[in-house]
């Protein structure tokens, strides 16, 4: 499990270079949104790739990571190619596809929070949702909420696991 | 990755795998889908376990196997049955 938490550390990483290359003007607005659309992409990838390793998904629940793949292809292709307001409007609905799909597999999934994979998971929804908020609405004030929804539903899945942990 | 393809070069690994995908199934059970002796499907077992493509759990007296592949694993494993491909296996050269 440490290769995709690598990939996935270096392609965030790479996204975030984007904003800082754009701030100090070398590249344009356009070419940043088109970069950490492609990133985004990538990530989805990587983590649909190896979502079907996990122990949580090996008994035949394996659709998930080609949805992931399929995903993510399309954010790349769609970043690359497409018109910029057209890839963002594109990619919003694919995203919110995504979000659904996941939410459709979590209970089953009975995630601990300790786990690489659910990390991972859990990072990529956070990275998605934020990125669908902005295709959608540009940078709304009630973004900040999400940011702590997130942290909220980490913490809440940790301490599940620990529950999880002290009962077995 | 030249584990994958090693373990995926070999048609009764492949098969392994086929049946796999169906859920997780005992040593006893895969072997008896194959004409071979019980200690060359154990070396079968090892090459997948070793790439990484299977994983093996012990319930009581028998070891369930159980897939662990990538979904660019599943596509190689789909791609190999789909073209029947026959990859060599790569033959270290003999030093004297």
């Amino acid at each position: 499990m440490k290769k995709p938490v690598i990939a996935f550390a270096v392609l965030l990483a790479f996204a975030a270079f984007a904003d800082i290359v754009r701030r100090l003007g070398w590249i344009d607005a356009v070419m940043e949104k088109r970069t950490i659309g492609v990133f985004l992409g990538s990530i989805a990838i990587v983590t649909g790739n190896y979502l079907p390793k996990l122990r949580s998904f090996r008994s035949g629940n394996r659709l998930l990571g080609w949805i992931f793949i399929a995903g993510g292809s399309m954010y790349v292709a769609l970043f690359t190619f497409a018109p910029l307001a057209l890839a963002r409007q594109a990619a919003a609905l694919i995203g919110i596809a995504l979000i659904v799909s996941i939410a459709i597999q979590w209970q089953p999934l009975r995630f601990n929070a300790r786990q690489p994979g659910t990390a991972l998971l859990l990072t990529f929804v956070y990275l998605l949702s934020t990125a669908i908020v902005v295709y959608l609405f540009g940078h709304p004030h009630w973004a900040e909420w999400l940011h702590s929804a997130f942290f909220a539903s980490y913490f809440w899945l940790l301490a599940m696991g620990e529950k999880q942990c002290l009962r077995g | 990755m030249s584990l994958v393809f090693k373990a995926l070069a070999d048609p009764t690994r492949r098969r392994v795998l086929e049946l796999l995908r169906q859920g997780p199934m005992s040593a006893g059970e895969l072997s008896d889908h194959f004409d071979v002796s019980k200690p060359t499907m154990s070396a079968h077992f090892a090459v997948l376990r070793e790439a990484g493509l299977i994983v093996s759990e012990k319930q009581g007296k028998s070891v369930v196997y159980e897939l662990q592949m990538s979904v660019l694993e599943d596509a190689l494993l789909s791609f190999a049955k789909a073209f029947g491909w026959k990859l060599q296996e790569t033959k270290r050269p003999a030093y004297r």
